[in-house]
């Protein structure tokens, strides 16, 4: 059972991301912010990152950076971002993103990009 | 003898002469203590040596005695001439022996025996009478001796007056003799003070002498004379007069040295003027030698100037067979030094009047050259005038032509005209001596010289002189010139003149070798000029025109040309008084210091200075800005000598690209804006999307797996994300109509408490749960202009941002002040407060507090707020401290009706 960790500060979406994921059989860990979104994915070493960009306090990115710092370097990270404009996905991809989705998003969306992250 | 008698340093001596002892005795003692000394005589011969030896002042004489008794010693005495007063002692008896006493000389007489008192008397009688003849004696001789002085003293005036007297005699006659030989010097000067005008008014030296000799004999009485000047080697002949009286010229006679008049004359010393030879052979010149006259005196008078001896006088009388006249030879020696006076200022006129010539033909060549006269008639004023000036009308120029290697005659003048034009080889005539040695070359007697041209032309040509013409080194010509009479050589100092115009000739054919070249680059200089006025016409006229200022700066920074632009800006009328001045003379020192360092640097590496922007304000202080450049100009070797600058006042554009600067950065701020709020927009408009997205697919794909509830809480997620679009869409469409300026503004006069009340109240009602919102009011009643619509947004949303953000119900307190000026009112709370860095933010669109949490908002409510407020011409202010509360105040002015 692949566990995925979904770091996401609006509460309806993280329940419905979390309620999507469980449907395909993933173990979700739900975060409502960044700081602890941090401590879970270090604790539970996940095997998927699912992170918003937007959130206040930690934002996505600081997220991101600091699990680069801390030597979570393989685990896949996908950011979740309301931004459609290409410079912030762009910025996300530099820092060491695997991959996003954009809000808003299909299921089949969000699926595929979880899978295809998890087979590689 | 008298003065024995007249002893004053001791008694009279007495001689008693008695030959009876007893009587010598009585007597001696009588006359002792009388106090005489007394001598005694025993007989008449020892009373006569007694007499002899001792001269007594007075003798007593016995006349008894044996030998010689006492009338004999009397008469002897007599004889003797011995007046010796005698006293005869005698015996009463003896009368006519005291007579006889008497006679022979005695003086008194006592008798026998001897009465002491008469004795005594008489002897002191006797004294006295002695003493007074003695004194008699003596006055008498004194006497005697002034007379004889006197005497002899008017001896001795008489004498002298008598001398005087003949001198005086003498003295006239000389006088009288002198003042007649006086009379006839002061005649004879004035003769010769006569002559001189006429000396004067002759045209030249000869004439001079020749009336000098005329004169001499004319006005001063000279019998016969002549004058002779000096040379190196004899004395020349000048003028002389014959046997006959009448003047002869004597240029041909000379007296040799050695002559014997000569010598006479070189006898004479510089000091002196005149000599006269005594014994001299006087002659006269026949035309061919001296004969033989006679001999006679010859004066010989030394004509001289003040510097030098010219030569001398000769004066005789030899017709006349007589002696020349002493006194005429003091006038002539006058006359010598007038004559010499004459001949200097003779010789000094005329040598500057040759001097004159000189100088005026060589002016008059040289303008010739100056004048770039034609070539031919330069050279034939240059040859022409040297020839006037060396006395000879005959010259010739030759040209050296380099292809045939001969000489041509440019010019012939005189005799050689019929030369011009003609060629001759370098090896004939006298051109080949000039052209061999290069220097001048003279001949005495060209006829008779060896190397003349065979030409019989030249038959006559005596003196004849070629001066080479050189142009740097090489000799290009000839000049000659050459004189038909025999009597001219051409001196000295003529060729001196010659080689001059020798010179002139060199340059001016030189000159016409040059002139061609020199036309064509005075033409191309003229061009030049031509092309270089219009250059600066061009730039004077850019300088007037231009609105930009220019200068032109020396090394020192100091202005060396500016144009009007330039000195409007340093205040000046006219830019003729900047020159030589800095800008420390017109400009403030802090901005003249930045000036001079900048130029001071540009000067010194070269590196221009292209478009520097300026501050430098008007006098006033207006602002004023100028565009300058600065380059530094350099002379030909490239050296740096100065700078020009040019500016342009710039202020402007300066202000436009300002007020451009100021436009743009809004334009981008609201184009930043209105991205950053498309942005924003979109993402929030994303997130709700999302959920709907994600509800929607979870109850597509799994409506079988979820739960009732679980389905029924999607499409309530599904329907408050919808709302919360709905909302979001409100405020976005509200916030573009205020940000456009097209927020609907009714004003209406509201009662504003009522009006706070009322919606309090509500908000009130529709809360479920406290929090309690407690309204309070300073008035009863406040009504005011506002925009109903706007203003129940604004308090709207200031309570529900209160209530929102205060999750632990607190109550929420809602003042209202009203006084004339001013609506305030106030909402706070005790919620979770906004963090300091979050307040500047505050109203931004989309701007949310980073402690909101989960709390849901647009964050476009504070944006849209702001914005009903400005609406109102008010305010809005916050204060806040995060978990402790916040408060909004806004104040809005008491609007007018008339503001609608």
């Amino acid at each position: 059972l692949k566990q995925i960790l979904v770091i996401e500060d609006d509460p309806n979406i993280l329940d419905n991301i979390a309620q999507i994921l469980e449907l395909y059989d993933y173990a979700v860990l739900q975060a409502s912010n960044g700081r602890i979104g941090l401590s879970l994915a270090i604790e539970k070493c996940p095997d998927l990152i699912m992170c918003d960009i937007m959130m206040p306090e930690v934002d996505g990115y600081e997220v991101l950076s600091e699990l680069r710092v801390r030597g979570l370097i393989d685990v896949p990270f996908i950011f979740l971002t309301a931004r459609a404009e290409k410079s912030a996905q762009l910025r996300g991809m530099d820092i060491g993103a695997d991959d996003y989705i954009t809000k808003p998003f299909t299921l089949e969306d969000l699926l595929s990009v979880v899978e295809s992250r998890l087979t590689k | 003898m008298l003065t024995t008698r007249r002893s004053e340093t001791s008694s009279p001596v007495i001689l008693v002469a008695d030959d009876n002892l007893y009587s010598r005795d009585i007597l001696g003692r009588m006359l002792q203590a009388e106090g005489y000394q007394v001598i005694e005589a025993e007989n008449g011969y020892q009373a006569l040596s007694q007499l002899r030896a001792h001269h007594p002042a007075i003798m007593l004489l016995d006349i008894q005695m044996p030998g010689l008794n006492g009338l004999e010693v009397c008469q002897r005495m007599r004889e003797e001439n011995d007046d010796t007063p005698i006293i005869i002692v005698t015996a009463m008896d003896e009368q006519d022996a005291v007579e006889q006493a008497f006679t022979s000389g005695a003086s008194d007489y006592v008798t026998k025996p001897i009465d002491w008192s008469i004795l005594r008397h008489r002897l002191r009688r006797l004294l006295l009478t002695l003493q007074v003849m003695d004194d008699l004696e003596t006055e008498r001789t004194k006497l005697n001796e002034h007379r004889n002085h006197l005497k002899q003293l008017v001896d001795e005036r008489t004498a002298e007056l008598l001398a005087t007297n003949q001198a005086l005699q003498q003295e006239i006659l000389a006088r009288q003799e002198a003042e007649k030989q006086q009379d006839r010097l002061i005649a004879g000067l004035r003769a010769v003070i006569a002559t001189v005008d006429d000396l004067m008014a002759t045209p030249d030296t000869d004439t001079l002498y020749k009336r000098a000799v005329e004169l001499a004999r004319e006005k001063l009485g000279v019998e016969r004379c002549a004058i002779f000047v000096e040379s190196s080697e004899y004395l020349r002949g000048t003028y002389g007069t014959d046997m006959a009286g009448n003047t002869t010229p004597e240029h041909e006679a000379t007296v040799p040295k050695g002559n014997n008049a000569a010598e006479q004359f070189r006898k004479i010393g510089p000091s002196e003027k005149q000599w006269l030879v005594k014994d001299a052979t006087h002659t006269y010149w026949d035309g061919n030698e001296h004969r033989s006259v006679g001999h006679g005196w010859t004066g010989l008078s030394r004509v001289r100037s003040a510097q030098r001896s010219i030569g001398v006088f000769f004066n005789d009388a030899a017709i006349s067979q007589t002696l020349v006249d002493p006194l005429l030879q003091e006038v002539i020696s006058v006359y010598c030094s007038l004559l010499g006076a004459v001949i200097e200022q003779k010789s000094i006129e005329e040598a500057l009047q040759h001097k004159s010539a000189y100088l005026s033909a060589l002016h008059e060549a040289t303008l010739a050259l100056v004048q770039r006269l034609d070539l031919k008639e330069a050279l034939e004023t240059i040859i022409q005038r040297a020839g006037e000036l060396v006395g000879t009308p005959h010259s010739y120029l030759e040209v050296y032509e380099p292809q045939s290697h001969e000489l041509v005659v440019k010019i012939g003048l005189g005799c050689f005209e019929v030369d011009s034009g003609e060629h001759r080889a370098l090896d004939e005539g006298l051109g080949r001596k000039v052209w061999q040695t290069g220097k001048i070359f003279s001949i005495e007697d060209y006829a008779h010289w060896s190397g003349r041209l065979p030409n019989p032309l030249y038959d006559n040509v005596h003196a004849m002189i070629g001066i080479p013409l050189y142009a740097g080194l090489e000799i290009v010509g000839i000049l000659g010139l050459a004189s038909l009479n025999s009597d001219q050589q051409f001196n000295q100092s003529e060729i001196e003149i010659l080689t001059r115009f020798g010179e002139l000739a060199s340059i001016a054919l030189h000159n016409s070798r040059l002139y061609a070249d020199l036309q064509n680059e005075l033409f191309e200089r003229r061009r030049a000029e031509k092309a270089l006025a219009h250059e600066r016409d061009l730039l004077q006229s850019l300088m007037d025109n231009i609105p930009d200022t220019i200068y032109f700066k020396d090394t020192q920074s100091r202005f060396t040309r500016i144009n009007d632009a330039q000195a409007r800006i340093l205040g000046l009328k006219e830019p003729q008084e900047a020159l030589g001045k800095a800008d420390f003379d017109f400009q403030p020192k802090q901005l003249s210091d930045e000036f001079y360092a900048e130029e001071q640097r540009l000067l010194a590496t070269g590196e221009p200075i292209l478009d520097r922007l300026e501050y430098n304000p008007t006098p006033d202080g207006q602002e004023r800005w100028f565009s300058a450049t600065k380059v530094a100009i350099r002379d030909r070797l490239g050296k740096i000598v100065g700078l020009v600058g040019v500016s342009r006042n710039v202020t402007e554009y300066k202000r436009m690209e300002a007020t451009l600067r100021y436009a743009l950065e809004k334009q981008n701020e609201l184009n930043e804006l209105k991205s950053r709020f498309i942005a924003m927009a979109s993402h929030e408009f994303r997130t709700p999307l999302a959920i709907i997205s994600s509800s929607t697919g979870i109850i597509r794909i799994a409506n079988d797996k979820i739960t009732i509830p679980q389905r029924e809480q999607h499409f309530a997620k599904i329907e408050n994300a919808i709302h919360q679009i709905v909302q979001l869409l409100d405020d976005v469409l509200a916030l573009g109509q205020a940000e456009g300026g097209k927020l609907p503004f009714n004003p209406e006069r509201i009662d504003i408490k009522a009006f706070c009340q009322e919606i309090v109240d509500e908000m009130q009602t529709t809360l479920s749960e406290i929090p309690v919102i407690a309204f309070s009011a300073t008035t009863h009643s406040a009504p005011i202009w506002a925009d109903m619509k706007l203003m129940r947004q604004i308090i709207t949303n200031l309570i529900s941002n209160a209530i929102k953000y205060s999750p632990l119900n607190n109550e929420i307190r809602v003042e209202l002040s009203v006084n004339s000026e001013l609506v305030e009112l106030r909402v706070s709370d005790h919620g979770i407060g906004i963090p300091e860095k979050d307040l500047v933010h505050l109203f931004e669109p989309f701007h949310r507090a980073g402690n909101v949490g989960t709390i849901q908002g647009t964050g476009l409510g504070l944006a849209i707020l702001k914005k009903a407020v400005e609406r109102h011409a008010g305010t809005v202010k916050v204060q806040s401290q995060t978990n402790v509360g916040t408060t909004f105040i806004v104040q809005l002015p008491i609007l007018q009706e008339t503001i609608r």
